[in-house]
């Protein structure tokens, strides 16, 4: 009991350290990310951006721009973390890596800052409306799902020319991602098209065999995974094995751009997924990415991922409006980005910002493809084949002639 | 320690004046706003989700022995009662929280019953099972819970953090009442009993079963009825927020390091969830691995040094003092 | 289905099943024959494929040495946690302990290695018994590791003097003590075996599978199921229950691929519901 007491009293003590002497000399950022657990990987990738935006932002308003980086490890402390940072006075807040947005979001706009988030899709905020400082720089997953089925229908058009009804495609994902390839059955069942095969594994998968197998009988001309982690990096790995060769291949995010594909050599070329702005896009529409990239490579020995590039392209968007606003007040902050309207091909990521009366990003897009080519090495490069303004190379659709 | 200056029974005495000082403080704190007390005040408030928690678990757990891995099932169910209720069929809060506690129940009576087949370890691994089992269904059916995109709360079926922590600090009180309740009662003598030795409390005639169930059943509504509160002040749930092992092991632990079965137990092993976030908010963002390892260590050294919790260190203390004064 | 569809599920259930039963034997083998309830197994399981990855990959070191080495290491760990931490036998103290331990575990993975994900990206060549009937190689190579190491292990623990003194200390502890055995130097060693199998399961595992930081709560879980329906230390059980898995969830896969998952859980739960007569000579926990 006293034990207890005491570490209260600790805690009160230290929070008090932490609280009172609020400076106004610095400009206080938050972050609360993921850098243990489950996605301490992309949440590592969004903190290391946040701190290379603020280096090479400089200062706003003549402040030195100060991060306060904090490890939720799980979405339950999530809130006592935001608690935490408000309570030192910090009431600017870009959003880390995180499948559970809403909640810290959600918070931190209830209690008075401001939250821009570039890095989550779900647009739960924004659709109920009336968070005025809450600013959604992503499209939602429901556009992904769209535009997935979109591509899709589109490719096989024009690449297998095969009418919509013809195709044959199959949704095969992990239970992370259900509600994408849901969405995506749900909008190809609408047109009438519905897929061949829709199966949501559990995350224990350690065989593709036999979902492959079941692909390769239906003589499937479209996968479209929507796979989130390592899952990805063994289908595809088991699939080349197998000799499971769709015609197309068209992954719903971030499970196939990462880095270790290129581990698996010739087994990842074709592969094409659909993304958010990726760090491999053409450079010279997205002023500062070269940049970004080189410096990124250069401290940490390895290439930004999407989240990457997200998390930088929206600091530095909202480091830019909050010096047109002129002051860190959250009302003309807040003010000042529903109206600011930023071109696409001005920002890192190349989207513009501008925002709707909800918040809603209206220029974060177009969503981009990208595909596993062979790169000079010997070893697969993944190259940004759509849009065509931001492709760096033509796709090769069928990749495998049937 | 500075309870060996004191008889046990004013030791006693100290220790609920201090509960009361303690529950008098938390209750009077948010009336002095500054940033401080709403950190403060975030602190308390995730501290006494997991003290109430772990004193639902331990009603089963610790007074009946029944030592769950799954109790985040029941967690889970009341979450989502609530969420789905509300957010897709439009029910009143009450309604949805009487659903989470039927559901709850009605899997607390299985749990139960298969706990008269396996003890131990085994029912242990049946509790990890059916919550896991759960955890896949609300992936799946997203029909129903909308996946893992959540089923989300509109502003007005959620609460702030403000009321949420008043809410929580009733919350701990009506169950350690409950749990007090449940301890003197002849429901917590049988569960002893059958808890210390079922033999010899069958042979006595008594019949393990119903006690079981009932200690199962009390304790599965309170965490449900914990998972209902939860979402409210989230404002969103979502399969692996809810279902998740790190919930269940938390209850666990917590009553672990306070001393499992007894009633002050998990109130005092709640010190833990203090040590993890400010290891976490210390450490955590420049060394991400070490509050992991301070966490662990903590673990471990409890586990060799205090491997029946801190009240049960206290009360031999008691027991000492009593046989060399008594 | 065609016949070499059905034979290609039940080849890939069978193989894949026996890696299964590899990588749980050693937590079957902990919680039957030693009592010890470790929850820090899966923790375990990725820091060896970890570091067999960064050996093979990052440090250059040969195979070989990897081979020799990381078993030595993993016995060294398994016989001084037993001795040290693990001599209470406490279902709750177990617990206590071993899940501080996974967590130092993680954060050690965290801090040497980063929470990025490893692969080594190996595409594995398939053995044809049929044009349309093939194995993996690698699986396959699986399978008899798993069957040679299994087997090995179960005639060391009937026929070795050694293997005689730790069931003589598993069945009667007090009696083998009476004999002049020294139980805790026994039990370590016994513990230290245990390791040795986590060790050559993940050196497989790593050439199989890539690995994140939250592959170990995955391989946990799995593991408990599997050491669960084998009957709790019985490695030959073990090697056969992971088999019976393998083929269940590729047909279940294969059919019914969204339920796989639960379908296998309520399986579990089932089966040791209505085979818990089988658990009650279990000792103490």
């Amino acid at each position: 009991m006293k034990l207890f007491k005491t570490l209260v009293l600790a805690a009160g003590t230290l929070s008090l350290a932490g609280g009172a002497f609020a400076e106004e000399e610095t400009f206080k950022v938050g972050m609360v990310t993921y850098l243990t657990g489950d996605w301490g990987y992309p949440g590592t990738s969004t903190k290391r951006s946040l701190e290379i935006a603020a280096e090479t932002y400089g200062t706003v308003l003549g402040k030195k721009i100060e991060l306060v980086i904090v490890d939720a490890q799980n979405p339950n402390n999530q809130i006592p973390e935001a608690q935490r940072l408000m309570a030192q006075g910090i009431k600017h807040f870009i959003q880390g890596y995180n499948l559970v947005p809403v909640p810290l979001a959600r918070y931190v706009v209830d209690n008075g800052g401001l939250m821009a988030d570039g890095t989550s899709w779900f647009p739960d905020l924004t659709e109920e409306g009336g968070y005025d400082n809450y600013f959604m720089f992503m499209p939602s997953w429901k556009v992904f799902s769209q535009t997935l089925v979109d591509y899709s229908l589109k490719f096989g058009e024009e690449n297998l020319g095969k009418k919509p009804e013809e195709l044959k495609i199959a949704l095969i994902g992990n239970p992370i991602m259900s509600y994408v390839g849901d969405e995506a059955a749900r909008i190809l069942t609408e047109k009438g098209y519905p897929p061949a095969i829709h199966e949501t594994y559990g995350n224990d998968i350690a065989d593709f065999t036999p979902i492959i197998t079941k692909m390769k009988e239906a003589g499937i001309d479209i996968v479209i995974p929507y796979q989130l982690g390592s899952d990805a990096e063994l289908y595809r790995r088991q699939a080349a094995g197998l000799g499971h060769t769709p015609p197309i291949l068209l992954a719903a995010g971030v499970g196939y751009d990462q880095p270790e594909f290129a581990n698996m050599g010739d087994a990842a070329l074709g592969s094409m997924s659909l993304s958010y702005t990726v760090p491999e896009m053409r450079e010279e529409f997205a002023p500062g990415l070269k940049q970004f990239k080189e410096t990124y490579q250069q401290k940490y020995g390895e290439q930004p991922v999407t989240h990457g590039l997200q998390t930088f392209a929206t600091a530095m968007a909202f480091f830019q409006m909050v010096d047109k606003a002129g002051s860190l007040d959250i009302d003309k902050v807040s003010k000042t980005m529903a109206e600011t309207e930023i071109e696409r091909g001005k920002l890192p990521n190349y989207w513009g910002v501008k925002f709707d009366a909800n918040h809603n990003n209206l220029y974060a897009n177009p969503l981009i493809i990208g595909q596993w080519v062979p790169g000079e090495n010997g070893k697969p490069i993944y190259k940004v084949v759509y849009p065509e303004e931001l492709a760096v190379e033509k796709p090769l659709i069928p990749y495998f002639k049937k | 320690m500075s309870f060996r200056f004191l008889s046990p029974a004013a030791l006693r005495t100290t220790g609920y004046a201090g509960v009361a000082a303690l529950v008098a403080a938390v209750a009077i704190l948010p009336f002095f706003p500054s940033p401080s007390v709403t950190y403060a005040m975030g602190l308390i408030l995730q501290i006494m989700l997991f003290v109430y928690l772990a004193q639902a678990w331990n009603i089963a757990g610790g007074f009946a022995g029944l030592f769950s891995l799954g109790h985040s099932a029941f967690f889970g169910l009341g979450a989502y009662s609530y969420a789905i209720g509300v957010a897709k069929y439009g029910l009143d809060p009450t309604i949805c929280f009487l659903i989470g506690s039927v559901l709850a129940a009605g899997l607390g009576v299985v749990t139960a019953v298969i706990s008269t087949r396996l003890s131990g370890m085994f029912f242990a691994m049946v509790t990890l099972g059916l919550n896991e089992i759960l955890l896949n269904l609300a992936s799946q059916l997203t029909w129903l819970t909308n996946g893992d995109a959540g089923t989300y709360l509109r502003k007005q079926f959620t609460v702030s953090a403000g009321t949420a922590y008043y809410l929580f600090l009733a919350l701990c009180i009506a169950i350690f009442v409950l749990a007090a309740l449940v301890r003197h009662s002849k429901l917590g003598t049988m569960c002893v009993a059958v808890k210390e030795n079922e033999a010899f409390a069958r042979a006595l005639g008594v019949n393990p079963a119903p006690w079981k169930i009932a200690a199962v059943v009390i304790s599965a509504i309170a965490t449900a009825i914990g998972g209902g509160f939860f979402a409210m002040y989230q404002g969103i749930v979502m399969p692996t927020m809810v279902f998740t092992f790190s919930i269940s092991i938390k209850m666990l632990i917590v009553t672990m390091i306070g001393g499992v079965g007894t009633l002050w137990g998990p109130l005092v092993g709640a010190f833990l969830v203090l040590f993890d976030e400010l290891v976490r908010a210390s450490l955590g963002a420049t060394f991400g691995g070490v509050s992991l390892i301070a966490y662990g260590a903590i673990l471990v050294f409890s586990a060799l040094f205090l491997p029946k919790g801190i009240m049960e260190a206290v009360r031999r203390h008691l027991l000492d003092r009593s046989a060399r004064h008594g | 289905m065609t016949f070499d569809v059905f034979a290609t599920l039940l080849l890939s259930g069978i193989f894949t099943g026996a890696l299964y039963g590899l990588f749980a034997s050693g937590l079957t083998f902990q919680l039957g024959s030693l009592s010890i309830a470790n929850f820090g197994y899966g923790s375990w399981l990725i820091l060896a494929m970890y570091t067999t990855y960064f050996a093979l990959q990052v440090w250059g070191v040969p195979l070989v040495a990897v081979i020799v080495v990381l078993p030595l290491a993993y016995f060294a760990a398994g016989y001084l946690i037993r001795n040290i931490l693990l001599r209470q036998e406490t279902l709750a103290v177990q617990i206590l302990t071993t899940l501080g331990i996974a967590m130092i575990v993680d954060g050690v993975i965290i801090m040497a290695y980063s929470p990025a994900p490893r692969t080594l990206g190996i595409v594995e060549p398939l053995f044809y018994i049929t044009p349309g009937i093939h194995v993996g190689q690698l699986r396959f190579l699986a399978f008899v590791v798993a069957a040679v190491a299994l087997i090995a292990f179960q005639v060391f623990l009937r026929r070795s003097y050694l293997g005689k003194m730790i069931r003589a200390v598993v069945e009667e502890r007090e009696t083998a003590q009476l004999m002049g055995i020294n139980s805790d130097r026994v039990l370590g060693i016994a513990f230290g075996l245990s390791f040795v199998l986590i060790a050559i399961a993940a050196m497989l595992m790593i050439h199989l599978f890539p690995v994140t930081t939250s592959a170990g709560a995955v391989y946990q879980l799995m593991s408990f199921l599997i050491a669960t329906i084998a009957g709790l230390g019985n490695m030959r059980g073990a090697f056969l229950a992971g088999i019976a898995i393998g083929v269940l969830n590729a047909f279940l896969l294969y059919f019914a691929a969204s339920y796989a998952t639960v379908v296998l859980f309520t399986v579990f739960v089932v089966v040791l519901v209505l085979f818990s007569n089988r658990t009650a000579g279990i000792k103490h926990i």
